[in-house]
């Protein structure tokens, strides 16, 4: 279950191919967009105490 | 708004609950209750100590902290309005039950330094299994009209994960947004069908995004995928800020790396966690044989409370829980790759894009 099908797999790679290459460092990964444990550490303050992100 | 140099100190205000969950990792109950004095103090030295951070997020938590709600509230109003070095509010995670009028209005009077987060974990049937019965207990209506960022969170157990999207859907229904959704930690997910069922019910969601895109997604399937397209030169970041950005004090003032390292939750082996030293990155040769080849690692929810608790070591982590978060990702790669498909992240900037889509293929090739 979850399997992609092969043609939008295919989109994928066309799509990939016609982006400029990038790369990531922990700056940008640390405070990505939410708390990566989503409230699984069962503080869930705003918007979750475990990572330091706030919304 | 805080911003995100921030710490979270998390304040034990009881060792004592009114409802008795099935999934409560916190086995050591008591009546014991934090001191206002002793408490004030450690507020006002986390306020004043140079170590970097700005602002504090400081949560009362328990236990369900409202059962000391006098003492929180003259903690509360005796900072109100002081100044110090550091910005700082409030917060508690209640379970919404022992909430009346009096308190309501303390609330409200007091929302631009006091936030809440309502554990709710679903339907009424849903909550009822898991939580003592309580769901005709909590106001949602106070929560949902006072609070528009209120997180709710929705704890997911082995007898509530045959309704996982209808209780999800309950949440959206009612009116709540942020809705925090995670598989119970600490407990034994190794017993019935639980990575079919699970499938089912992540499928179910995603069709239900998919066809409501205006929606805030669930925690579940809002991993941050991209993560798995940084190199960090064999390391990953520490998935959680138990131990760096976080810490908690007991009703003692004993400091904690996290609340599933006190003794209310771990009992004598708390003591050990005292030598544990944490760092912002942890180096993927320190994991487990097992984690040290998954593309998964750089998004799995470890929790290291947890893992301590069931082995002994921060890193350990429990085979069953690994299978589901498997199942986990694999759908957020599904959800994403239709997401775009259907024009549905036209608003993410190209780099996040490349990011997400080369994690997509990591994820369907690798997992």
């Amino acid at each position: 279950m979850f399997k992609i099908t092969i043609e939008l797999e295919k989109e994928i790679i066309d799509e990939l191919e016609t982006l400029d290459v990038v790369s990531g460092d922990f700056s940008e990964l640390r405070f990505n967009k939410d708390c990566s444990c989503s409230g699984g550490c069962g503080t869930y303050a705003p918007a979750c105490a475990c990572c330091g992100y706030q919304h | 708004m805080l911003k995100p140099n921030l710490k979270y100190v998390t304040l034990i205000a009881t060792e004592g609950c009114n409802l008795s969950c099935t999934y409560c990792y916190e086995t050591n109950k008591s009546k014991r209750s934090f001191d206002v004095e002793e408490t004030k103090k450690i507020i006002e030295h986390e306020l004043v100590v140079d170590d970097g951070f700005d602002a504090v997020s400081f949560e009362f938590f328990g236990g369900e902290p409202f059962l000391e709600f006098e003492k929180i509230k003259l903690i509360v109003e005796w900072f109100k309005g002081k100044s110090y070095p550091k910005k700082f509010s409030f917060f508690a995670g209640t379970n919404g039950t022992l909430l009346d009028d009096t308190t309501k209005k303390w609330l409200l009077e007091h929302k631009d330094i006091f936030f809440l987060g309502l554990s709710l974990d679903g339907t009424k049937d849903m909550h009822d299994i898991n939580r003592s019965n309580s769901f005709d207990l909590i106001d949602i209506p106070f929560f949902v009209q006072n609070y528009d960022n209120l997180v709710v969170k929705m704890t997911v157990s082995q007898e509530t994960l045959p309704n996982l999207y209808e209780g999800v859907k309950f949440c959206h229904d009612v009116g709540f947004h942020a809705i925090r959704c995670n598989l119970a930690q600490g407990i034994d997910w190794t017993k019935n069908d639980n990575e079919t069922i699970l499938e089912t019910e992540l499928g179910k969601l995603i069709h239900f995004y998919l066809e409501n895109p205006t929606l805030t997604v669930c925690s579940l399937l809002d991993y941050q995928l991209q993560n798995i397209s940084f190199d960090l030169n064999g390391r990953i970041v520490k998935f959680c800020g138990a131990g760096t950005r976080m810490k908690v004090y007991d009703v003692t003032g004993e400091e904690y790396p996290c609340q599933y390292f006190l003794p209310l939750s771990i009992g004598d082996k708390s003591l050990d966690t005292k030598k544990i030293k944490f760092n912002d990155f942890i180096e993927i040769k320190d994991l487990d044989k097992m984690c040290q080849t998954c593309v998964g690692v750089s998004v799995c929810p470890s929790c290291y409370g947890a893992n301590f608790a069931a082995t002994g070591n921060i890193h350990g982590r429990d085979v069953s829980f690994c299978k589901l978060t498997k199942t986990i990702i694999k759908a957020n790669s599904f959800f994403k790759a239709k997401q775009w498909e259907l024009g549905q992240l036209k608003n993410m900037e190209k780099k996040d894009l490349k990011l997400l889509l080369n994690a997509i293929l990591k994820i369907q090739s690798e997992l």
